[in-house]
């Protein structure tokens, strides 16, 4: 297992080495020169020159990149054009909220999709059935930052229950109450999805001959289904669970701006529209080691329920 | 009927779908004596194993079982108990195997804990007792090493060893009655006579009684006191094992019975002759297959020599069998003739040139005289697809058709003959037998008209009548169209039957190499003689003269340092 973690730590690194690549080039490519932006619009030619040359912009694009690149390795993602602070300070400084959003979505999502999944698959074209699918369907279908919004309009405003704005202005976790609805909004998506894939999962499953085979043995049905049945089901909802992840991160981005989370995804529109790229930079950087870091551990966990996988 | 352990009477099941009922076992009565061994022996869709499900009440919601039907078992009647009744039944008082060992295992769960589960449903056993249990069940179905074995995934097992511990996972609690449903025909056939001999040896030391169910007349000859024949639902006829052999009573039987390969028929005159001309040289070679090898990396170091070096040539209008058990190699040694696989090294000679060093074009011209018919005739058939544009795809690709008229034309001829009805063209794969699919399979490798036809496995998936009509088939098609055929398979009989010469495949070899008659009447390779001696004989009062082999894993047969040799005139065995 320790081997297989370092080997699959190894891969990584090519991985890694694109994301800079790609997260560097954007800085190339994107319309807007910083350093007229770092130095202001009224700044004269000397100014911008002395702007270019201290954000290295005269280097060759090789040298920016190795430059770039070490930086990355030391923890230096450079400076916020707006702030002056250190990128990694800010960016760091704003993980928690969104990881921790992220992560009990990504709960939400299991509990509920499994549950429903499962009970769909057992109670196979029932109402039941039908009406989770279609409540599966819905939840799939509707954009959360309408379902943000229109949970806000209705409990919030509504009834005055929950405090929807705000969950990390000041600093400081959470409180629960802040939590539920940016939570329900960014698991609603993941829980269908998960749902309809544990859903057809399971009934690809209960149809196999070792299903037959417990039932056979005088396994009670409960026992079949919970035993036998979800753990060779949940194989391919494992998968599913790493990439939802994934997306809840890019879907923080829209939960957080709703709701007014200080987290990072807020940061990096924020600071899109300030065009301050060294945040955006570094955001997106951050993402995508969180990404891959996520489906390590997806593998990992694959791998101990299925261990006829070998991923030599 | 108390002394009977079960007593099955009018037994009548219909399945739902949608809004109609279909009955598929009609009026069905048996009994089991204590300690008998029963058959039921059918072709597919006879209704046996549903049958054997009912025993077990075993058969899905949309099953509905007659009311005049009666099942006891134990002086217990099956068909009023409630589900948790049946559940202290099921796995305690009557076990199940089922049929393919690969599939019937739970993959995620370990070997031991699937067996001692069983225990601790029915018993009141700790988790230690149980697991000791297991263990001693492990080694009374002859699993190796098994305190190590104990904690291993089933995929760990070969699928002899599979089936033993789902034979293992059924006697578990020292059932009354066994329900074997096709126990060994997922197997090879020297795994088979192993298998066999497991059960029968099980009944003797435990005196359970068992309910074979098999399409195999072979298999029931010499397990079984009593048949009984099934067909489209009903029992046609039933006895004791001699009376159905020595004097079947219903034309179904007889043909059944019939339709059996008979492993000392002579060979036609025709295929004689064949060979007189292949071995005096006036018979013209197609291919010439020198050292072909084809090996497969496993992760980074190791590899897998599939076939590992091996020579022979083809004639013209024979047909040369190439037999062997899974993972001899045969498969590949027909895919890899025609660059399904490439060729790790060696030469394919056809024509006076080397195949394996053909240009793509050269290659699409070659793939009109070499046709390959796959094993399974349902997944090789496009399911969205009609016949006319699974069998006119061939003559699209080669350009063999003009116009969409005379495309059809060609389909329908190819249809009529392989023996469909032309009216078929418009109808998708789903609508058809496995024997039509195979005819439908066999008329799409016919439509670029070509010389050399590898059959893979083209029987194994079809009932033994069905079978019998492909292979008629397929002599009629050689011998009007001048065919060659590889035919790969292994089914001994039909391998008999079909095949000119037969070569035998070991761990990637041939190690004999001769005409069918002689390597029948005279096999002198230690594999070919085990595998000869562990076919079942069709023949209740047939006793084994030579099992040892069959039976007996531990005769080693190494391959080691030896090559093919003509031992004599014509007969090439590994020395």
């Amino acid at each position: 297992m320790l081997k297989f973690l370092g080997r699959r730590l190894i891969q990584t690194i090519p991985v890694l080495i694109g994301v800079t690549v790609l997260t560097f080039s954007m800085m190339l490519l994107i319309p807007g020169d910083p350093a007229q932006i770092m130095a202001g619009e009224s700044a004269s030619p000397a100014q911008l020159e002395a702007a270019r040359e201290r954000l290295g912009l005269n280097d060759p694009v090789p040298v920016q990149y190795y430059n770039y690149v070490s930086g990355v390795v030391r923890g230096d993602l450079g400076n916020s054009i707006r702030s002056g602070r250190a990128v990694s300070t800010e960016v760091f400084g704003r993980m928690a909220p969104t990881v921790e959003l992220a992560f009990y979505s990504t709960l939400l999502s299991v509990f509920i999709g499994l549950t429903a999944g499962v009970v769909s698959a057992v109670r196979r074209y029932t109402f039941i059935d039908s009406a989770l699918m279609f409540g599966a369907l819905f939840g799939l279908s509707m954009p959360n930052f309408w379902l943000g919004l229109m949970l806000i309009q209705w409990l919030v405003i509504g009834t005055g229950w929950f405090q929807g704005f705000g969950w990390f202005q000041a600093s400081g976790w959470g409180t629960p109450q802040q939590m539920i609805l940016p939570v329900i909004t960014l698991g609603t998506a993941g829980s269908a999805i998960i749902a309809r894939m544990t859903r057809s999962s399971m009934l690809e499953v209960i149809e196999q001959d070792y299903i037959q085979t417990a039932r056979a043995k005088g396994v009670s049905e409960k026992k079949v289904i919970y035993k036998h049945a979800l753990r060779n089901a949940m194989v391919p909802v494992v998968t599913v669970v790493g990439l939802q992840f994934g997306s809840l991160l890019g879907g923080a981005v829209i939960t957080e701006t709703v709701f007014a989370i200080n987290g990072l995804g807020r940061l990096i529109i924020n600071s899109i529209r300030a065009r301050d790229f060294p945040v955006v930079q570094g955001g997106v950087l951050v993402f995508a080691f969180l990404f891959v870091f996520v489906n390590i551990m997806v593998d990992v966990i694959y791998r101990l329920l299925n261990k006829r996988i070998d991923l030599n | 009927m108390q002394d009977k352990l079960l007593h099955v009477e009018n037994l009548n099941i219909s399945f739902s779908t949608g809004d109609t009922l279909l009955e598929v076992v009609s009026d069905v009565s048996f009994d089991i004596d204590h300690g008998q061994t029963i058959g039921i022996v059918g072709e597919s869709g006879s209704g046996k194993s549903v049958s054997a499900r009912a025993i077990m009440q075993l058969l899905g919601n949309n099953a509905v079982v007659g009311s005049e039907s009666i099942i006891t078992f134990n002086g217990e009647d099956i068909l009023s108990k409630s589900e948790k009744e049946m559940r202290k039944i099921r796995g305690n008082d009557i076990g199940m195997i089922f049929q393919d060992p690969m599939t019937s295992l739970n993959p995620t769960m370990k070997v031991g804990k699937q067996i001692s589960e069983t225990i601790r449903i029915h018993e009141n056993a700790s988790k230690k007792e149980a697991a000791a249990r297991a263990k001693e069940i492990m080694r009374l179905v002859g699993i190796p090493n098994v305190d190590e074995r104990f904690d291993q995934y089933p995929f760990e097992f070969s699928g002899g060893m599979r089936q033993r511990i789902i034979i293992a996972i059924a006697l578990a609690c020292s059932p009354k009655l066994l329900i074997a449903d096709e126990p060994t025909t997922a197997l090879d056939v020297t795994i088979q006579a192993q298998i066999l001999d497991l059960i029968k040896d099980i009944q003797e030391k435990t005196g359970t009684s068992i309910l074979l169910i098999t399409h195999d007349f072979g298999v029931v000859a010499n397990m079984c006191e009593k048949i009984v024949v099934m067909n489209q639902g009903r029992v046609v006829e039933s006895g004791t094992t001699s009376e159905i052999f020595t004097s079947p009573k219903e034309e179904y039987t007889k043909k059944l019975l019939a339709s059996i390969p008979n492993l000392h028929e002579e060979k036609s005159p025709e295929s004689k002759e064949k060979l007189v001309q292949i071995y005096s040289g006036t018979r013209e070679k197609l291919l010439e297959v020198n050292k072909l090898a084809k090996h497969f990396p496993i992760g980074r170091k190791n590899t897998l020599k599939a076939v590992d070096s091996i020579s022979f040539d083809i004639y013209k209008g024979e047909t040369l069998g190439l037999v062997g058990e899974s993972g001899s190699g045969k498969s590949t040694t027909g895919r890899t003739l025609l660059r399904l696989h490439e060729a790790t090294s060696g030469e394919t000679i056809f024509e006076g040139s080397d195949l394996n060093t053909f240009k793509k074009k050269q290659m699409k011209e070659m793939r009109k005289k070499v046709q390959f018919v796959f094993q399974d005739p349902y997944s090789s058939l496009n399911p969205r697809k009609t016949v006319e544009d699974i069998i006119g795809e061939a003559l699209d690709i080669h350009k063999l058709a003009a116009n969409k008229k005379l495309r059809r034309e060609r389909v329908e001829e190819l249809l009529t003959l392989v023996g469909l009805d032309t009216s078929f063209a418009k109808r998708f794969p789903h609508e058809f037998s496995g024997g039509q699919r195979q005819r439908i399979g066999i008329a799409r490798a016919l439509a670029v008209e070509p010389e050399f036809i590898v059959l893979d496995e083209p029987l194994s998936a079809l009932d033994a009548s069905v079978q019998l009509t492909i292979v008629d088939l397929l002599e009629e098609l050689q011998r009007k169209l001048n065919l060659t055929y590889l035919f790969i398979a292994h089914d001994l009989a039909t391998v008999k039957k079909l095949s000119d010469r037969v070569a035998v495949m070991y761990k990637g070899q041939i190690v004999e190499l001769t005409d069918s008659e002689e390597l029948f009447t005279n096999p002198m390779h230690n594999y070919t003689r085990k595998l000869l001696s562990a076919i079942p004989v069709p023949d209740p009062h047939y006793t084994a003269t030579d099992a040892s082999f069959a039976h007996d894993d531990s005769v080693e047969i190494s391959l080691e340092g030896q090559t093919l040799q003509e031992v004599k005139a014509n007969h090439w065995v590994m020395q």
